[in-house]
């Protein structure tokens, strides 16, 4: 109530400001496009005479007597001196964008435009083209190396696989560490559907995928807690806020149609030795190939044989064949070239008053792994219109539909195409186990006893996992302007995401020859209502105000059944109801948050700039006695430029600072008790009703979300004319109270428990420069380049568990874990057995011992860059991106593995006459002996930091070369504007260090990054793309 | 119109910030609908009693693949029978145990009102309790006992190890007092007891056999102790008849607690499933076909031709690494119309074992009265009846064919001490088939029978038979000081290190 009397207050006071002057004028300001300019300023030169035009750019003021001139000025135009005869009252000034500074008008919180220069605090951004000259399927990929600070890691999994994008370094242990997602000023859903994890899976996707490149504007990406202190609870893991494209007053009906086709090539790094084959030591320790046919099949990867001399040879088809190499080129043998194919049809146009956009795209994508497809049809809605000046509404609306087919397998062999293909020996060529299927139609035995490896092209070829998505996401947004300095805002906004998901284990698949299928139906969706009073104008001289209070109502729902069914009645057919039924499960839960915000900025002349926000959260989740938190943010920014006299090589000068309070890791639905629940879904035993603990997951009453707070200062500077900026950010950001997920002792009764005691601190540096090398009318040259270093610290866990598990590897000989103390998220994994000295310990026989779990890396680079070159000579444009990250390791379970198994060419010495070792055993006695490779090679693969690899990369992401044609040629053609683009994407690796894999081969987009394991191989994409205006 | 647009601008706006400015409903909201915050305690107790079974998860990995394939029963080409290590089969029993069976029991207790007419129900829950931990300690060595099961009543999230002696100790004093409070004049649970159906005389029968168990388990290491609890159990009454023996039995499906937990993976993957399946063991087949043993078509059947001739039947090898003349179809399974369906009941503990602990008692000259030539008989010719619980598809053992067996094979009167431990526990290792954890404790507390251990390259052990599992690895990371604190105290977590009533 104090607010609103303040801001009446304000408005009174500055109406007073317009009495006892003696000449009326009135008059226009407009654009280049006759489109008054809202909330321009007019003075009168040397006179204390001004006023500002209403949202239809006319104004009315007094002026003095006799001829005036009137400076006239506003946000984004060239300021503009107009001088008045004594006679005329009536003027019309048409004011010229000023194209930098338009562009310096950036995207805020709850889509708030506001001009870069009053910020507080860093915003990144990134525009439309940049997401189209090399375009992702999932838009958040889009974001690698561009903005400083921004980590993008998207694991090896296809194009419809989700990205991981963390910004400034992960705030929580237990939560995604994902920014929220915004779209139109509506918060949408970036589930991940799914995840690999220790015992495989398939990446299902995210939220993300579903947008349509060419249907974005912008996407503007708030870092700090300062920037996103407006979004409260969801607020910690930043905000990238997307902008979709509108169509324009005034322009007519314009057709715009873009279509690209690219080539996915894989590309293997294997580079296994091929000089020894399928084999093991016999008793006498002598390499010796097998020669039995299970025996063969079973050890498909032991490459412990004796040397290849081209003798005829069991092979693993049965048939005998010379004894030989056929295998190097498996990967690429087994893998095709992927193909996909996009297109975007969009009509957009508007008079006057309204506006549109309509648009069709259409992507289709077939994997490099054979049967694996991706589909996606978007169709985009904008329709804005502002029939009067007191009246604007903007409408959104888009439908997805999303279609997946075999998804791939990850890590564990199960149904995982790349283990085998991995780690056959280099005598088998794949292709011999092209026909994978027995007399039965099922899993014809290639690979052996253990039933878990499946035959890749028995994987590839049965349908293994299926999904639908269909989704609608509207906002519709009403502002009205109550006078010209008040105005009210409604804004509604809907996800809503029908999901559909089967997954089937087929007839015959060795390990369940019955088969089974899993159908999920789900729907999951988020509403939002909020309310906004606003005031905007000066509210003394020089000192203006642009402020709101709001309030939201958050309502998230998500409801579903789950059903498994096992051994097909009727082989082959995949339905439910052709299964015996196994469980059904109920999926359900509801949340609602509701909040109440405000936010004022406040600015003193062009150069000094404060705002403050604030939102309080109140959650359904928490604890009633106690459910709602505050979270602040305060800003500055000071154009010293403006103020100081600079010398003449330097144009502008700002410094800003910003402090904010978010949180984060909201408390899951019904999680205040203890529940209990029929196990497995089933009521009754025997006759009698069963019902046990429901879940192994310690309820925690008082449970929180967790608080991040960052303090930022940033310095911006532009040299030489502009042509040379900067901008340097400093930062820390503090997670308190983070959820500890902590996975507590089995002893326990339970698996899991959450606490608030956790800190995370992360302290980093940001800088971006951008120079405009060469610049004449036909040449131009400009390059980019950002850099950000990020130092993280586990602090504290929990006051209990030093050290939590995010993941293990499949054999459980390596694992990513938080501890104490650490960068978040270490590779653990074994060191060599070691004496007091910290000697190395052999065995009686001469072999390597596992010893202690050491710390032996982190699996996130610390420091990541990118570097944009943009050439431009008359109608030829070439980009040549480079991005690169340092400092972060990756464990290689394909190098691990490959040793063991005598895949891999460490392997090779020794091979003949063994090799020497000299030490001490267990109890100080000397060793000296010879062993034989196979001996010492595994022993040495057990100490599993050896296969902990530097992962630093220098990568030529992406280089882009495209031509418009000339206005001359198309001025007979129904055309307006062609052009033709041509791009690669990961075409070459310029530095790495990691043997047969690329360092960016993790498998998960959890918490866990840093690990490894009979990765997909990585993929080269060339492009083409077509461009063509109507 | 203007008005009408400020109209609905107010009502938008002041309609938001009323919904935003409270939190009503906001209890109801967040209360489950598809879950009970209040517990209904006989359910509980029921499914508290399947849990003592152990479920599927710990069977098929520490039973079936593990314990199951080390004493011999079963084998298969890899795995158990080898020796190898794999940290999931490895840690199976103890995850599944502690959060499970000791869980649902830890809380059913924490909400029971102690009150006479729940104190029955407490006592049962005792009993279960001590089938639950020596399972685990006889599998691991020390084990978290007394913080044990306290995570969500008393937030103890990293529990201490505890002596197996002091576990032993406290499991034998549970027993006592248990079976002694349990009073037949105080109400039960009725039905709701799938073991006993609420009779609360067997319970107590119940009560005292688990004790003649455990206090048996301690003859290597502790005789003295082993003597005084045999004796204490026998004086309180144990079971007397095929009736009192603890089956449990289970429905078809659909898959989950209700199945048996020993056969449920066997069936639906692994029976029909690639090269991995298990087999029964060549160990086991050559001793009952070499003894013309009646229970042999029972237990056998070649699933592929449903030959269950006892002459047709052939073992695996346990040293096999692929099946001799390349055919798996030619070696036996367990009879899928008897013992491996999916609705077969599960003999817990049986009257047949009673009466061979009995009989080694009196071997050892501890006064439990009878003599062992008669608890042995009495043993044999329970554990013959008692297969009639797998059904009437394959006939039943008549008595001709069980007086056939034991005058053909009588009992050693005549022979040394050893002997006669050696042909008592033998017959008992026959009727713990599928009951793979105790087999496997008694071969190692009496070396009985004499196996012959498989030395394979992939094993961990170095050609003898584990004496023990290796610990659940998620414990070095959860749990760590106390996990290190009992190894320090026990020895290395290798399957080679003998736990405490295991000393040499």
């Amino acid at each position: 109530m104090k607010r609103i009397l303040a801001v009446l207050g304000m408005v009174l006071f500055s109406s007073l400001g317009a009495v006892a002057q003696n000449r009326l004028i009135t008059g226009i300001v407009a654009d280049a496009e006759n489109k008054g300019i809202v909330a321009a300023s007019i003075e009168v030169q040397g006179k204390p005479f001004s006023a500002i035009t209403d949202a239809e750019g006319r104004f009315k003021m007094n002026v003095p007597e006799g001829k005036v001139t009137l400076n006239v000025t506003s946000i984004g135009f060239v300021s503009k001196s107009v001088v008045l005869e004594a006679t005329e009252n009536r003027v019309s000034v048409v004011l010229k964008e000023n194209a930098q500074e338009l562009k310096d008008v950036v995207v805020t919180s709850f889509g708030v435009k506001k001009q870069r220069k009053s910020l507080g605090y860093a915003v990144g951004e990134l525009k439309g083209e940049d997401l189209t000259k090399n375009k992702e399927i999932n838009l958040g990929n889009a974001l690698q190396g561009k903005i400083a600070g921004v980590n993008v890691s998207a694991p090896v999994t296809g194009p419809s696989g989700s990205s991981r994008v963390v910004i400034r370094g992960a705030t929580s242990a237990s939560g995604l560490n994902q920014p929220l997602y915004v779209v139109d000023g509506i918060p949408i859903d970036n589930t991940q559907q799914g995840n690999a994890g220790m015992y495989g899976g398939a990446d299902k996707g995210d939220g993300m995928s579903s947008f349509n490149p060419d249907d974005i504007a912008s996407m503007s990406v708030l870092k700090g807690s300062a920037a996103s202190a407006l979004y409260g609870y969801r607020g910690s893991n930043g905000v990238i806020l997307i902008t979709t494209k509108k169509g324009k007053s005034g322009t007519g009906i314009g057709v715009d149609f873009s279509t690209n086709s690219t080539f996915n090539t894989p590309a293997s790094l294997l580079n296994w030795q091929d000089q020894y084959g399928a084999g093991a030591p016999d008793a006498n320790g002598v390499p010796t190939r097998f020669t039995n046919l299970q025996e063969l099949r079973d050890s498909y990867y032991f490459a412990w044989g004796d040397k290849y001399d081209g003798t005829n040879s069991l092979a693993i088809d049965g048939t005998t064949k010379p004894y030989k190499a056929y295998g190097k080129d498996n990967v690429e043998n087994f893998y095709r070239t992927g193909y996909s194919f996009s297109n975007t049809l969009a009509i957009s146009g508007g008079n006057e008053t309204t506006n549109f956009r309509l648009s069709f795209g259409n992507t289709k994508d077939e994997s490099i792994l054979p049967g694996t497809t991706f589909g996606r049809n978007n169709v985009t809605l904008s329709l804005n219109s502002a029939p009067n000046k007191k009246i604007s509404i903007e409408s959104n609306a888009q439908y997805i539909s999303e279609k997946s087919k075999n998804r791939p397998y990850l890590n564990d062999s199960p149904r995982n195409p790349s283990f085998p293909t991995t780690f056959m020996t280099p005598g088998t060529d794949i292709r011999w186990l092209r026909n994978p299927y027995d007399v039965n139609g099922g899993e014809e035995d290639y690979l052996g006893a253990n039933v878990y490896h499946t035959n890749p092209y028995f994987a590839t070829d049965q349908l293994l996992n299926s999904d639908l998505r269909k989704r609608f996401i509207g906002s519709a947004k009403v502002t009205y302007n109550i006078t010209d300095k008040i105005y009210a805002k409604a804004v509604l906004g809907i996800d809503d995401i029908n999901y559909e998901y089967t997954e089937i284990e087929p007839t015959g698949i060795n390990y369940n020859i019955g088969g089974s299928i899993e159908d999920r139906i789900e729907n999951r969706s988020e509403f939002n209502a909020s309310g906004y009073l606003g005031y905007k104008s000066d509210i003394a001289k020089n000192l203006s105000l642009d402020a709101f209070i709001g309030a939201n109502r958050q309502d998230n729902r998500y409801n579903g059944i789950k059903m498994k069914g096992n051994n097909f009645i009727v082989p082959f057919k995949y339905f439910y109801g052709n299964t015996q039924p196994d469980k059904t499960e109920k999926l359900f839960s509801e949340r609602e948050v509701n909040s109440l915000f405000y936010s004022a900025d406040l600015a003193y002349k062009d150069f000094l700039y404060l705002s403050l926000t604030g939102r309080e959260d109140w959650f359904s989740t928490l604890d009633p006695a106690d459910n709602s938190i505050f979270y602040p943010s305060v800003s500055t920014s000071f154009i010293y430029s403006e103020v100081i006299k600079l010398p003449e090589w330097m144009s502008y000068g700002k410094i800003r600072a910003g402090w904010g309070n978010v949180g984060g890791g909201l408390q899951e639905a019904y999680a205040l008790m203890l529940t209990y629940t029929t196990p497995d879904g089933q009521t009754d035993s025997q006759g009698q009703p069963i019902l046990g603990v429901n879940g192994d997951t310690v309820n925690n009453k008082n449970l929180r979300p967790y608080n991040v707070s960052t303090i930022e200062f940033g310095f911006e500077n532009t040299f030489f004319n502009n042509r040379l900026s900067t901008d340097l950010t400093f930062y820390q950001k503090r997670t308190t109270n983070d959820i500890a997920d902590a996975d507590i002792s089995k002893a326990s009764g339970y698996r899991t428990t959450k606490i608030n005691v956790g800190e995370i601190l992360n302290k980093g540096v940001e800088f971006a420069i951008n120079v405009k090398a060469i610049k004449t009318p036909s040449f131009s040259w400009s390059v980019g380049y950002n850099f950000a270093y990020n130092d993280s610290e586990v602090v504290n866990l929990s006051d209990k568990i030093p050290t939590k598990l995010l993941d293990d590897n499949r054999d459980a000989r390596a694992s990513v874990v938080l501890e104490k103390g650490q960068p978040f998220g270490v590779i653990k994994a074994y060191d060599y057995l070691r004496d007091a000295n910290g000697n190395i310990v052999l065995d009686t026989n001469g072999r390597f011992l596992r010893g202690n779990l050491i710390i032996a890396g982190q699996g996130v680079a610390p420091t990541s860059m990118g570097l944009s070159n943009d050439f431009s000579y008359k109608n030829f444009t070439l980009s040549v991106f480079v991005d690169a990250k340092f400092g972060g390791e990756i464990y290689s379970a394909t190098n691990q593995l490959g040793t063991r198994y005598g895949l891999s060419e460490i392997t090779l010495p020794g091979r003949e006459g063994g090799v020497a070792v000299s030490g001490t055993d267990v109890n100080g006695n000397p060793v000296n002996q010879t062993v034989s490779a196979y001996n010492y090679w595994r022993s040495y693969s057990d100490v599993t930091s050896n296969f902990v690899y530097d992962a630093d990369f220098v990568k030529l992401r992406a280089i882009s070369f495209s031509y418009n044609f000339p206005k001359a040629y198309i001025q007979k053609t129904p055309f307006q504007a062609i052009s033709l683009a041509f791009s690669a994407h990961n075409l070459w690796t310029i530095y790495d260090k990691v043997p047969n894999i690329d360092p960016e081969s993790n498998y998960s987009n959890s918490n866990a990054q840093g690990m490894e394991r009979a990765s997909m191989p990585l993929t080269r994409n060339y492009r083409v793309t077509l461009n063509v205006k109507f | 119109m203007k008005n009408k647009y400020i109209k609905i601008f107010c009502v938008a706006i002041v309609g938001a910030l009323t919904l935003a400015s409270c939190d009503k409903g906001f209890e109801e909201l967040n209360t489950n609908p598809n879950a009970l915050t209040d517990p209904a305690l006989k359910s509980m107790f029921t499914l508290a009693e399947i849990y003592v079974d152990g479920q599927d998860f710990s069977n098929t990995r520490g039973n079936n693949i593990y314990a199951a394939q080390y004493v011999q029963h079963f084998a298969s080409l890899g795995g158990g029978s080898k020796y190898t290590y794999s940290s999931e089969y490895s840690g199976a029993l103890f995850g599944e145990t502690y959060g499970k069976g000791l869980n649902q029991i830890f809380q059913l207790l924490s909400v029971t009102p102690n009150s006479p007419e729940n104190s029955n129900m407490v006592q049962a829950l005792r009993i279960m309790k001590v089938f639950l931990f020596q399972k685990l300690t006889d599998t691991y060595g020390e084990v978290p006992y007394f913080e044990a099961g306290k995570g969500y009543n008393g937030n103890i999230y990293a529990p201490k190890y505890d002596t197996q002696e002091a576990i032993y100790n406290d499991l034998l004093k549970e027993l006592d007092e248990a079976g002694t409070a349990l009073d037949a004049n105080k109400a039960f649970v009725g039905n709701a007891d799938l073991y006993y159906q609420s009779d609360v005389t067997r319970w107590k029968k119940l009560a005292n056999s688990l004790m003649l168990r455990v206090a048996m388990r301690l003859s290597k290491v502790n005789p003295a102790k082993a003597k005084e609890y045999v004796e204490k159990a026998v004086a309180k009454g144990v079971f007397t008849s095929n009736d009192d023996s603890l089956v449990l039995k289970h429905d078809a499906g659909p898959a989950g607690v209700k199945t048996n937990p020993i056969t449920s993976s066997w069936v639906r993957n692994d029976l029909n499933g690639g090269e991995s399946n298990i087999k029964f063991s060549k160990t086991f087949i050559d001793l009952l076909k070499n003894t013309n043993d009646p229970r042999l078509r029972i237990y056998a059947k070649l699933e592929a031709t449903g030959n269950n001739n006892p002459a047709s039947q052939q073992g695996l090898p346990n040293d096999a690494k692929e099946f001799p003349g390349g055919d798996k179809k030619l070696f036996s399974d367990p009879n899928t119309s008897t013992v491996l369906r999916l609705d077969a009941p599960t003999l817990i503990m049986s009257y047949a074992e009673i009466e061979f602990i009995l009989a080694e008692a009196v071997v050892r000259g501890w006064n439990v009265g009878g003599t062992a030539q008669k608890h042995y008989e009495d043993g044999v010719k329970a554990a013959m009846e008692v297969l009639t619980i797998f059904g009437d598809k394959v006939p039943a053992v008549t008595a001709a064919e069980y007086n056939t067996y034991i005058t053909t094979y009588p009992f050693k009167t005549a022979g040394t001490d050893a002997q006669k431990i050696e042909q008592i526990i033998t017959q008992k290792w026959i009727v713990l088939l599928f009951n793979g954890f105790e087999a496997f404790s008694e071969y190692r507390r009496t070396g009985y029978p004499v196996l012959v251990p498989v030395n394979d390259p992939t094993g961990e052990t170095k050609g003898t038979i584990p004496r023990r599992l290796i610990y659940d690895q998620s414990e070095l990371i959860t749990n760590e000081a106390n996990y290190k604190a009992a190894i320090q105290r026990q020895g290395l977590d290798l399957m080679t290190t003998r736990i405490w009533w295991d000393k040499v």
